[in-house]
């Protein structure tokens, strides 16, 4: 039996090596995950082939890329019943040729991360736990934060303020502007707490970016919007808050983001915020009230 | 001649009534004595800009020195290849490196290549002065900022032989009078460096004699490379450009459409489809043009082209550069045709999407306050921090009359591009042109009023997949409901609306536009790697054939009563300006790579009537 147990777990580790990205997981949740991926392969294989197709045109969408990165995620949100595909591509049998281009690692990568989000599967929330604790290029942890963060559990939340907690410089930037696809108001009040003490500019913009997204009024008046709506209010209401204030205190580029983003929002308290800090740039303050709806 | 020079000249011509000095003074009767006058030097170039070089026209002589739009001598940038002796291969059969493919254009040997070569070379003079005493020493000087800019060619029959400023001039070529040709060797590529100006001086040291005052004279003309000027959307199409893909049945039937759109429209109008791997051919060249007074008023017109500054093999020595944009120096390079390379190869990654040309526009032309860009003006993406390569950006600057660029910001686009959000049309208007810009509110707005009308299920997409060649691809079709409801797409619209929003306001300051000119184009984005990506197709990105007909991304929109709700909404907004749209699929091709039809497509347009250098910029 030990002997079996040892061949499980040098099999898993191989099949872990063979993922597009090299998550750690053991245990039941490796376990779990390889149950829900062997089911699914049985009851949707188009799924899995169809993402192995995406897998395999990584080389010609990358070279006819026109931006920076090939536009894999809708692609891959495009695929039917596809989330253990998905998941499987991550963790097991997703791998790149390495000579391929390091765009094109990004986009495969990101695309998947942010495909497995938008599924919304609570039960995928171990491995994009284990991929958010990477160290990864930053457009890919950005995207890890991203699609766990679509998922808008507490465990993940909980994660993303976690790692974005403990990482510094670039990498938590990247979490940072990334987990605001989670709309809990926990992760509102971190990013708003984190924006009042962020003195670099990188850091700022990458707060405002996630709080304009946390409190996007289009995305929270979808259904998968919020994953608690009773929470809306409260984390509209702090993103509005933090972003006017910074609006208020800051210059050039970073008080543009923030006056753009204030808008994004569009929060009910938006106007009644901005009158408060009126008296510090009256005519700046007029201008973006002229410009709320 | 400066005006100073020119009251000399006067005396002296009084002082000896238009006849040798010589024979006046053999034949003076004593009772007169005449001082010796100062030398009647007279350097000359088309400074009255009518494409002729007049020796006794007085115009041609004022003010020679300085340079303005009213007066002032021009001269081309002789790069293009008129007698096509330039290659693209070595010796070997193996592709030039990119650093080496532009090095070569009429202006990089001392050669005049025949006819077509002389007619870029602006045409100097050095009046006869046939009374120049013995021991005088002529030479012609040029400023040190151009010295290596121009060449200058002594030119006597059909013989055009270089003039080395580090020689004098033969006493006879100030006697007999000397015709020379200036030929430019470069654009300006750097104002810093070089800011398109030349001073050619002819200078003359005339010895101790009796009949001249002694001493050094010169005599000064200003000339100024012509720049190279880019296209607006309001100058008629000649040549429409859009790759063929080798085998790539969906660039086969874009091209089919396009040329069914452009035939249709204008049968004489070509369309030449370059064979390069890269669908892109908004991107990898640009066209545009540099003018010089020609004769009876017209125009003397080398075409440019641009390579576009986008590194795509960094860790390549030769060849580190887009492959596409070789067809600038491959296949166009020709008569009366330039290509033009500006490129920092240690620009970053990240940036560089900025420098294709979709993020390269002209506004049409335009008066804002006291103000003026008669010839248009580029806009492009740019802010701190996302900007495109710099030498390149410095060399447009440096042609001074379509700048100051407006720079609005598209680092939230996943691509980039100005072309992305806006467009620009004629119209008979006051303005003569109308601005369309992308419009994700409306978009929304629109498809919220059809759920209410009881449509939610009308299908967007139809028969179009995202994936290719799948056996059994991933349907892209959808309802209007699930569309409003995808939490993804709403979030990036959202914000597309608001930044759009911002890159109007900056369109309306820096041109003046009100919202009456502007036709709003609704679609939505959607979110991808945190940027945005218009999710229906971007039918802003389209193309202009001519002022009637456009080339615009079929919308695949819901059909609401047997209509498009999309292409219905597009063609009542811009029927009123007398357009008619042709629908193209560029779906598989373009769309769904991120780009739609002005992406895979190019333009030479007509010279436009107005006289850069009639400009004040």
């Amino acid at each position: 039996m030990k002997t079996l147990a040892w061949v499980t777990v040098l099999v898993s580790q191989v099949a872990l090596a063979n993922g597009a990205l090299d998550v750690k997981l053991s245990g039941p949740a490796l376990t779990a995950l390889q149950r829900e991926i062997a089911a699914a392969k049985k009851t949707t294989p188009g799924a899995f082939a169809a993402v192995a197709q995406v897998r395999a045109q990584m080389a010609t969408l990358d070279a006819k890329k026109r931006g920076r990165f090939a536009p894999v995620t809708p692609r891959l949100n495009s695929i039917a019943n596809a989330t253990w595909a998905l998941a499987d591509a991550l963790a097991f049998d997703g791998k790149l040729d390495e000579a391929l281009p390091r765009s094109a690692h990004i986009a495969w990568q990101s695309g998947l991360l942010e495909a497995l989000g938008d599924r919304r599967e609570p039960r995928s929330e171990a491995l994009l736990v284990a991929a958010l604790q990477l160290e990864l290029a930053p457009e890919v942890l950005r995207s890890a934060a991203d699609g766990l963060g679509r998922l808008g559990t507490d465990g993940a939340a909980a994660a993303l303020i976690a790692s974005a907690t403990e990482r510094r410089g670039a990498s938590r930037d990247a979490v940072l502007a990334g987990m605001g696809t989670c709309r809990r108001a926990s992760v509102s009040a971190f990013l708003a707490t984190q924006l009042s003490r962020s003195t670099t500019e990188k850091e700022q913009l990458a707060l405002v970016k996630a709080l304009s997204v946390i409190g996007n009024e289009w995305a929270l008046e979808t259904p998968a919007g919020a994953p608690v709506k009773a929470e809306v209010p409260q984390l509209r209401a702090i993103a509005a808050g933090a972003l006017v204030k910074l609006f208020s205190e800051a210059s050039g580029n970073v008080r543009q983001q923030a006056s753009d983003a204030i808008l994004i929002v569009n929060a009910p308290e938006t106007k009644v915020l901005l009158a408060q800090v009126r008296v510090k740039d009256p005519a700046a303050v007029d201008a973006l009230i002229a410009k709320t709806r | 001649m400066s005006s100073k020079r020119f009251v000399a000249l006067v005396v002296v011509v009084v002082a000896f009534g238009c006849e040798k000095p010589t024979a006046r003074l053999e034949t003076g009767t004593g009772a007169v004595t005449i001082l010796p006058g100062t030398p009647p030097i007279d350097l000359r170039a088309d400074v009255n800009r009518n494409g002729k070089l007049e020796l006794d026209v007085p115009g041609e002589d004022e003010n020679e020195e300085t340079w303005d739009a009213a007066h002032g001598a021009i001269f081309l940038a002789n790069i293009d290849d008129d007698d096509g002796r330039c290659r693209s291969t070595d010796s070997g059969g193996r592709p030039l490196p990119d650093a080496t493919l532009p090095n070569c254009n009429d202006a990089t040997d001392e050669v005049v290549n025949g006819d077509d070569d002389v007619a870029d070379l602006a045409q100097l003079a050095i009046k006869a002065w046939p009374e120049a005493p013995a021991g005088t020493v002529a030479r012609l000087l040029i400023n040190e900022a151009a010295a290596d800019k121009v060449r200058l060619f002594r030119h006597a029959g059909d013989a055009y032989q270089v003039i080395d400023p580090a020689l004098p001039l033969a006493l006879a070529e100030l006697t007999a009078g000397l015709s020379i040709a200036l030929e430019g060797k470069d654009i300006v590529r750097d104002a810093a460096v070089w800011d398109g100006f030349v001073d050619v001086t002819l200078q003359v040291v005339v010895p101790e004699q009796k009949y001249w005052k002694a001493g050094t004279y010169s005599d000064t003309v200003r000339l100024r490379v012509a720049p190279v000027l880019t296209f607006h959307h309001l100058l008629p199409t000649e040549t429409a450009y859009a790759s063929a893909v080798s085998r790539d049945p969906d660039s086969a039937a874009f091209i089919a459409e396009l040329r069914a759109a452009v035939t249709s429209a204008s049968p004489n109008m070509r369309l030449v489809t370059p064979a390069v791997d890269d669908q892109w051919t908004q991107d990898f060249f640009e066209t545009g043009y540099a003018s010089v007074p020609g004769p009876d008023g017209a125009q003397h017109v080398m075409r440019v082209f641009f390579r576009s500054a986008n590194i795509e093999n960094p860790f390549s020595r030769n060849y580190p550069m887009r492959e596409a944009g070789r067809v600038v120096f491959t296949s166009f390079r020709g008569k009366n045709v330039a290509g033009v390379q500006q490129i920092d190869l240690t620009s970053s990654e990240e940036t560089q999407s900025l420098n294709s040309f979709g993020n390269f526009e002209t506004i049409p032309p335009h008066t804002q306050g006291t103000k003026q860009w008669p010839l248009g003006r580029v806009i492009r993406g740019s802010v701190r921090g996302f900007a495109p390569d710099q030498s390149f950006v410095s060399m447009t600057e440096a042609q001074r009359y379509q700048e100051p660029s407006v720079n609005i910001d598209t680092s939230w686009l996943l691509v980039g591009h100005v072309d992305e959000t806006v467009s620009f049309l004629k119209a008979s208007t006051p303005r003569g042109w109308i601005l369309l810009v992308n419009d994700a509110r409306l978009a929304k707005t629109m498809l919220e009023a059809e759920v209410m009308r009881g449509n939610g299920a009308a299908r967007l997409f139809v028969g179009k997949s995202w994936v290719d060649e799948m056996g059994n691809e991933p349907p892209a079709e959808t309802t209007i409901s699930r569309l409003l409801a995808n939490t993804a797409v709403m979030q990036a619209s959202a914000e597309a609306a608001v930044k759009v929003d911002e890159q109007l306001a900056i369109i309306k300051r820096e041109t003046g536009i009100t919202d009456a000119e502007i036709v709003r184009v609704p679609f939505l984005h959607e979110d991808v790697q945190g940027t945005s990506l218009a999710h229906q197709p971007g039918t802003v990105n389209l193309f202009v054939i001519d002022d009637k007909t456009l080339a615009v991304p079929d919308p695949h929109g819901p059909v609401i009563n047997g209509k498009d709700l999309f292409r219905a909404q597009l063609e009542d907004a811009l029927t009123p300006y007398g357009y008619t749209i042709r629908w193209i699929d560029d779906w598989n091709l373009y769309h769904r790579m991120a780009g739609e039809v002005h992406c895979g497509t190019n333009a030479m347009r007509a010279i436009p009537s107005t006289k850069w250098w009639e400009v004040t910029p």
